[in-house]
């Protein structure tokens, strides 16, 4: 910040910091897909936001123009308009996510808790391949296995 | 059900999700084209009937509590495939546009090239034209993932979105492994290229789907193409395994971070 300011003019250190800014952004959120960490979906929106932010660094007057065709005065307040709008949808993305994974979580509990009973159950019948597995002889016969015993999933 | 043949080395799963009308008939038609295939339903948490009908038809089922996308759904069917010990899995789709008198012409292929590990059927090969109806978008769709994709491999994809696809036994040990979450073809040829897999397509013929709907509309399928090109571009960035890695892991990511996908 205080290195560029030196050098350049503020209105010019100002477009270039947001963009180093987008590129930080843009170059995390890439890092974060490559190691697994993000998946793709949830990081469009991050991207998008990165980018939008590019394209207003790279532009000079986007943002004015914008600003002018919604008859807002003062070009920031667009930004913080806009950042705030992008931030609101992520909380209900993020609230929506949480919402079905708690779902899910509750759905797969109570589903391990009905195997471990059954396990428990009927100890004899499946004390052989015990989750290693490893050949198919019984395959045949867990067919029917699963057809007669499994109960009906949903609905 | 007959149950002659006991000792099944390949397997046939079938994602389903919410199709009692075709399940049966998909499941049975298999059973008699590919009688050496055991077959693996697995509903995707569908809310009919799915399930039982196909339990009924003969196939083990596989329940998912709740609905995990066509990759989940897949995944759990390679999981299947490793812990039993299958040597060849092919995917065919619940809906019937995958018609099982192709399963012997994959295996064929499969078989008759050692060096081959997966084969896909292609719906554009057909000599004599298309074959199959789709939308413009999703048509453009495939034909933008069919030039990706060939670029990358290095080698002619013609169909990189058809999920009529057979697999060795590496191929199931990787896919048991990772496997991309939704719309998972296009990325699992990137996969399969990037641990030094070979796969190749043969082509066939693919029927309208006898019901359901897809798991794509067409107002999705611009999203989808987005989210694809995103991960296939992240893709090419990843660490690649060493050279014929077999079991390791693999090097940059410890399994339980691959787990997260």
């Amino acid at each position: 910040m205080i290195l560029l300011g030196s050098k350049l003019s503020p209105a010019l250190s100002q477009r270039v910091e947001v963009i180093i800014l987008a590129v930080v952004v843009c170059a995390l959120i890439f890092e974060l897909i490559r190691r697994k960490r993000m998946m793709e979906r949830y990081a469009l929106l991050w991207l998008a936001a990165g980018v939008t932010v590019l394209v207003l660094g790279l532009w000079k007057g986007l943002l004015s123009t914008i600003s002018h065709a919604v008859g807002i005065y003062y070009p920031p307040s667009v930004l913080f308009a806009v950042a705030f709008l992008f931030v609101l949808v992520m909380l209900v993305h993020f609230s929506m996510t949480v919402s079905r994974l708690s779902d899910q979580n509750t759905v797969l509990a109570q589903r391990l808790a009905l195997l471990q009973e059954r396990l428990e159950d009927e100890p004899s019948e499946l004390t052989g391949p015990d989750g290693d597995g490893g050949e198919p002889p019984n395959a045949q016969a867990d067919v029917q296995d699963q057809a007669e015993v499994q109960p009906t999933a949903r609905g | 059900m007959s149950t002659e043949t006991t000792t099944n080395r390949r397997l046939a799963i079938v994602p389903a999700h919410n199709e009692v009308e075709a399940i049966a008939d998909t499941v049975a038609a298999i059973r008699r084209r590919a009688p050496d295939f055991d077959v693996v339903v697995v509903d995707d948490g569908s809310t009919d009937a799915t399930a039982e009908r196909a339990a009924a038809a003969g196939a083990a089922v596989l329940r998912l509590p709740f609905n995990l996308g066509i990759g989940g759904a897949m995944q759990s069917g390679y999981l299947y495939a490793l812990e039993r010990g299958y040597e060849v899995a092919v995917q065919v789709d619940g809906d019937g546009q995958h018609d099982p008198r192709h399963i012997h012409d994959l295996l064929e292929r499969l078989e008759g090239d050692p060096g081959l590990n997966m084969v896909t059927g292609s719906r554009f090969l057909v000599s004599g034209g298309e074959g199959y109806r789709s939308s413009a978008t999703r048509r453009v769709g495939i034909r933008v993932f069919a030039g990706v994709m060939s670029l990358i491999t290095g080698r002619r994809v013609t169909d990189p979105t058809s999920g009529f696809r057979m697999t060795d036994r590496r191929g199931i040990e990787l896919f048991a492994r990772d496997y991309p979450p939704d719309y998972p073809e296009v990325e699992a040829i990137l996969l399969m290229h990037a641990h030094h897999l070979r796969s190749c397509e043969i082509p066939v013929e693919m029927r309208p789907r006898l019901t359901g709907e897809s798991a794509i509309s067409s107002t999705q399928s611009v999203y989808y193409m987005v989210k694809v090109l995103l991960a296939v571009f992240v893709g090419l960035f990843r660490a690649r395994p060493e050279a014929e890695g077999e079991d390791e892991p693999r090097a940059p990511a410890p399994a339980a971070v691959e787990r997260t996908r």
